[in-house]
């Protein structure tokens, strides 16, 4: 009976122990996640270069002009009307989402937040996943000029929906920037490197709009 | 003493229940909505947790359970509550970090209570929990034998 008693109070001891570990780890890890990422934020405003705006903007004009070209024909030598017409609604939202955005305007403050909120952003310029899937699924097998348009595809465009959607869960994770030297710089150079890349996702639509108005005759 | 302490605690656990049924409300809500929803087993077990340290209480009240007067137990509890409160607190004020800050950004995968850095801690909850419970039935168990 003694025994038992003893061990049942080595239990509570235990138990006891256990808990002030587990809630003296809680306490002093968030204290110092807190104290980790509490350095002053700064208020850097980062312009968005007028060669960069000005290049988005002709692009945008040049895909609004192909789109208006790609109404006139209702198949191509390699597409039938059917898939025609998905690609050119998969076209005609890729130039509104391009055309509603506003991410090429200035930056207020570079920090984790408004960096999510940008890099959100520019994600949303491009259509949908689900979107972007049943495209790609409509190009398997497509060719023009020798070319495989899937693999194009993949590789210029769908490539940076998963570029971004790795970017929002590195800044969701708090792991990407934390360990940057120099925070604002790495912000800075994402920033840089994904408005390049949206303006290369645009002219990689054009490209392909310049294969379809080719295939078609148009051109 | 042990009245004050019998009060606070069980203050201290109506304010966590709250706040538990707001944010797991939220995130239920939340994950309708997403593609990709976070695990949340954590979440269902604190409930599970909950629920029963809910359930004690009553029976602690109706039976006279000696944890009723047990200070150890009492200040054990208490400092798990308090640790929790101020976990939900630091979750919902703090803006610095994304994923706290996703429940205002709008049409975002994840709103809600903040969803993501709560369900982290949350695991930490339910161990201190389980741990807690442990104790109040051993203690009870031993309090019997003496009788």
């Amino acid at each position: 009976m003694e025994s038992k008693k003893g061990v049942r109070t080595w239990i509570q001891f235990i138990c006891i122990a256990i808990i002030f570990i587990v809630g003296g780890y809680l306490l002093l890890a968030n204290l110092f996640h807190m104290y980790a990422i509490s350095e002053k934020e700064k208020t850097d405003v980062f312009y968005v270069s007028q060669s960069t705006k000005s290049t988005f903007r002709k692009l945008q004009n040049d895909l609004y002009e192909k789109n208006q070209q790609l109404k006139t024909i209702d198949h191509t030598n390699t597409f039938t009307t059917q898939e025609l017409l998905s690609l050119k609604n998969y076209l005609k939202a890729v130039e509104d989402r391009m055309s509603n955005s506003q991410c090429l305007d200035e930056l207020n403050s570079v920090n984790d937040v408004h960096m999510y909120k940008y890099l959100q952003c520019v994600k949303n310029m491009l259509p949908n996943s689900e979107l972007m899937e049943s495209i790609s699924n409509s190009l398997e097998n497509k060719k023009i000029d020798g070319m495989d348009l899937e693999e194009m595809y993949q590789e210029k465009i769908k490539e940076y929906d998963s570029y971004a959607g790795y970017e929002l869960s590195q800044l969701q994770e708090n792991y990407h920037y934390y360990k940057a030297t120099n925070k604002s710089n790495a912000f800075i150079n994402t920033i840089t490197f994904s408005q390049q890349y949206i303006i290369h996702v645009l002219e990689d639509h054009i490209h392909f709009i310049n294969f379809l108005l080719e295939d078609g005759g148009v051109m | 003493m042990k009245k004050v302490l019998y009060y606070v605690r069980n203050v201290s656990l109506f304010i966590v229940t709250v706040l538990f049924i707001v944010s797991f409300s939220n995130m239920l809500n939340a994950n309708l909505n997403s593609t990709n929803p976070p695990n949340m087993i954590s979440m269902y077990f604190y409930f599970m947790l909950n629920l029963f340290f809910v359930g004690y209480i009553c029976i602690e009240y109706v039976l006279q359970l000696k944890t009723k007067e047990d200070n150890y137990f009492q200040c054990l509890f208490i400092f798990m509550n308090l640790l929790i409160i101020l976990i939900y607190g630091r979750t919902y004020f703090d803006n610095n970090i994304v994923s706290v800050y996703l429940n205002k950004l709008g049409s975002l995968q994840y709103e809600g209570l903040n969803t993501l850095f709560l369900l982290d801690n949350m695991i930490y909850f339910d161990i201190a929990y389980v741990f807690l419970l442990i104790y109040a039935l051993v203690g009870q168990k031993k309090n019997e034998k003496n009788v």
